[in-house]
């Protein structure tokens, strides 16, 4: 604040002078004549009013110095030989008259030589003048006075504006540092309060902020410092400042409004204003975004107070630099919010989450990361991520293993990755995705780690891939014996009708075997430890396979079946005993769903790296309303039970695994008494083999 | 009867699957010789030497991993080609086989006798060369 203080002294020094300044410009120039020759005087008095002076004479050196002390002249004009003083002892005294600026002073001389020229010049003089007195060099001399004293003045009036534009700017900088110090709302209010009594020379600030509909008391300071305690209690006791006029009309006008005296004026109430004791007032609206966000306001209890016109801009400016501050805390309050509500939500969430820096090590961690990987979130902070997992694993191959994917993904973090990974010393089993953490110019700046949790799943999974081996073998082995010893049975010489009987129970079998196999596939698909064993497959040899197993069927019900474009496609890497599942289910379907003497019709087709296949029959269709459901495990469409009872709904749900493990789609198009199109699309890859 | 005479080990704890596959191999005109669980197996396929030894994996007393694994740690019974039978068909326990050194594995219920016997013949003609 000193260099505010100073400024402002200097300040006032200017103003003054540039005060004085503006009425020179506009009234005539005062000179004094000083001769004791009456014609002289007087000619030279008519000849500069004439020229829009304001002319005084004096005819002695006393009388002269009279006048200087009355009156300020710009110009004096005076005769070097006087008889009762010297010319030049007179003109010092005129100079050192406390004038800013001194007149400036003609001297006029009887006898011109060079000599007393010299001297008058040296002693102070503007100029001088010879006798007998040329009129047009007076004139000209006058008037490069009278000009050079206006542009001494112009420039006073220019450095005294320019430095209260420093001091303006001197004020609005420190009331910007106590801005930028601190964005807590309450302490950053009460020192602005105190700056901008300061700054405008008043005796209190108070501040009030818009709280839904109201103004509400935020600060109050004054402005030597003292304590504000007592000043907010009375503050807080004022009735609200939406009822007195004055604010009313600085916030509905949003402009600033001058009270220079409060005394007797209806604008401001009595009882209001008794609180503070207020005679002179200044309220301005804080607006941002052309709102109001509260009401500053200078209070004065002394004496009436003039503002002039460049306070009031320097309180407007003031004001929307405190409504920016004001914003600004409430946006950094919004921030500080969500920055809780983010944190609040980073810790709760089931998965871990753990931001690594470019440098490999742990920037941040949520709780869950601390639980699955053993550490203390709080203090994980700058250690290394490859040293954490290293805590779970004893040096050597394992830790390597485990390590492999993150060592390559600090080393080139852009594309991220994924994987699992075992943790023995919490004895979980993760699975992890990193993505590149990106600056707000899209550098990568870490990478972001997300740990899920699958060590129950994979606990379930194991389970059901025993229960899966134990049906397996528990349900398969005496279904084998049944069937063994059925073709056993069956070569015996047996008569007809015990024939029939067995070979009806080897039907029976047969058909356990396939749903015991189907429950397999689709546990072990559902569960994902189906493990593929894709090889090169010719497609028409695995179609002619499914249709040759078919073949009883076909005949029975004297279906014709044609193949499509089948012969000539490429062998393709596949799991066969997969393909086979699907085209067995499809094409078993289109036999048994259409009825005696039907057309199925088998096309396949290859294009880019896609296979699709498409099994149409013109048998009984789907309805609508059954079709969305199709796929679906154990769902039978309406129409089917009235076919065919020994459907398990399971054959299309296993072909839609089969599918999409493949990565490929199975689609139905069908109306009902029509017939229906399955569509097979996966794709593979070609192979020459 | 493409190999009339060739002694089969039959390694089964099931009665039924043996007594089926038994009677199937005979017919076929193959020697069998029985075993019902591991240890026996072990003991049978040193002392009888087979040409070939069809082996069922869950069993009593010593599983068929481990005698697979056994068989392949003996010099006199290392070359035997083996055929592992079994119901449970997962792709891990197919690979086990394979690697401990089956020549196939097989899962019972999906395989009929026929189908059986025609392995049986096709194993040994390929160890003949």
């Amino acid at each position: 604040m000193q260099a505010v203080k100073a400024c402002r002294a200097e300040n006032d020094t200017e103003k003054n002078s540039a005060d004085g300044t503006l009425k020179m410009v506009s009234k005539e120039t005062p000179v004094l004549v000083v001769d004791d020759e009456p014609e002289v005087a007087s000619l030279l008095q008519e000849f500069l009013e004439e020229r829009g002076c304001r002319v005084t004479t004096a005819g002695t050196g006393d009388q002269g110095r009279q006048a200087l002390h009355r009156t300020p002249f710009d110009i004096v004009i005076m005769d070097l030989r006087l008889p009762d003083l010297d010319g030049i002892t007179l003109m010092r005294e005129a100079l050192k008259i406390d004038l800013d600026p001194h007149p400036d002073v003609v001297l006029i001389t009887g006898n011109a030589t060079l000599d007393s020229a010299i001297a008058a010049l040296d002693a102070g003089a503007a100029g001088y003048l010879c006798k007998p007195l040329d009129l047009d060099e007076l004139v000209r001399l006058v008037d490069r006075l009278r000009e050079r004293r206006m542009l001494r003045q112009e420039n006073a009036r220019l450095q005294a504006e320019q430095a209260r534009r420093i001091w303006e700017m001197e004020t609005l900088v420190t009331i910007g540092h106590i801005l930028n110090s601190t964005v807590a709302a309450a302490p950053l209010l009460r020192d602005l309060a105190r700056e901008t009594a300061r700054a405008l020379r008043a005796e209190l600030c108070v501040i009030h902020l818009a709280h839904e509909d109201d103004l509400a008391p935020a600060a109050a300071e004054y402005a030597d410092g003292r304590s504000g305690a007592d000043l907010w209690q009375r503050v807080k006791s004022q009735p609200p400042v939406e009822e007195v006029p004055v604010y009313a009309v600085a916030i509905g006008g949003q402009r600033a409004v001058v009270v220079g005296d409060c005394v007797d004026n209806t604008q401001v109430p009595s009882p209001w204003r008794a609180a503070l004791d207020t005679r002179a007032l200044l309220v301005v609206p804080l607006i941002r975004r052309r709102e109001v966000m509260g009401v500053l306001a200078l209070h004065d209890t002394r004496q009436p107070r003039h503002w002039d016109e460049h306070e009031l801009k320097l309180a407007t400016a003031i004001a929307s630099e405190v409504a920016l501050a004001i914003d600004n805390a409430r946006v950094y309050d919004d921030v500080f919010t969500q920055q809780a509500c983010l944190a609040q939500i980073f810790d709760s969430t089931s998965d871990a989450i753990v931001l690594v820096n470019e440098f490999g090590q742990i920037a941040s961690a949520n709780r869950r990361a601390g639980e699955l990987l053993a550490f203390d979130p709080a203090t994980i902070a700058g250690f290394g991520l490859l040293d954490v997992l290293g805590g779970h694993y004893p040096p050597g191959p394992a830790y390597e293993r485990a390590a492999a994917p993150f060592q390559a993904l600090l080393r080139e973090p852009a594309n991220g990755g994924h994987g699992d990974l075992e943790l023995p010393r919490t004895r979980a089993i993760v699975q992890w995705t990193a993505q590149p953490t990106r600056n707000a110019t899209g550098t990568v700046v870490g990478l972001t780690l997300t740990l899920h949790d699958v060590t129950r799943e994979r606990e379930i999974s194991r389970m059901k891939s025993d229960f899966v081996s134990f049906v397996s073998h528990q349900l398969r082995t005496p279904l084998a014996g049944i069937k063994w010893l059925l073709e056993l049975a069956a070569r015996c010489a047996l008569p007809e009708d015990a024939r029939e009987y067995i070979e009806d129970s080897r039907s029976s079998a047969e058909r356990l075997s396939r749903l015991v196999n189907e429950l397999l596939d689709i546990s072990r698909l559902e569960s994902g430890t189906l493990v593929l064993k894709p090889e090169p497959t010719s497609l028409h040899e695995v179609t002619r396979s499914v249709l040759d197993d078919l073949r009883a069927l076909v005949q029975d019900k004297g279906h014709h079946v044609h193949l499509r474009g089948v012969e000539t496609l490429p062998s393709v890497v596949v799991d066969p005993q997969l393909l086979r599942q699907v085209l067995l289910n499809l094409i078993s379907n289109a036999i048994k769903y259409t009825p005696p003497a039907g057309e199925v019709t088998i096309r396949g087709h290859r294009a880019g790296g896609m296979m699709s296949w498409a099994i149409q029959d013109n048998g009984i269709g789907i309805p609508k309303s059954s079709q969305a459901r199709l796929f679906e495990k154990f769902y039978r469409a309406e129409n089917a039970m009235t076919i065919e009872t020994e459907g398990t709904g399971l054959g299309l749900y296993l072909v839609r695994l089969i599918v999409e493990q493949w990565g490929g789609t199975i689609t139905c198009d069908s109306d009902v008494g029509r017939g229906s199109i399955f569509t097979v699309t996966f794709p593979t890859s070609e192979t020459r083999a | 009867m493409s190999d009339p005479g060739a002694k089969v080990l039959l390694v089964e704890d099931d009665r039924f699957l043996r007594k089926a596959a038994d009677a199937t191999l005979r017919q076929a005109g193959f020697r069998v010789v029985l075993a019902v669980d591991g240890e026996e197996a072990l003991r049978q396929a040193r002392a009888e030497h087979p040409d070939l030894i069809l082996l069922d994996v869950i069993m009593p007393k010593l599983q068929g991993f481990e005698v697979l694994r056994e068989l392949k740690a003996d010099a006199t019974t290392k070359d035997i080609p083996v055929i592992v039978l079994s119901n449970l068909g997962q792709e891990s326990d197919t690979t086990r086989a394979m690697e401990a050194g089956a020549v196939e594995y097989v899962v019972k219920a999906s395989l009929s006798l026929q189908e059986l016997v025609k392995k049986v013949q096709d194993t040994l003609s390929k160890a003949r060369g």
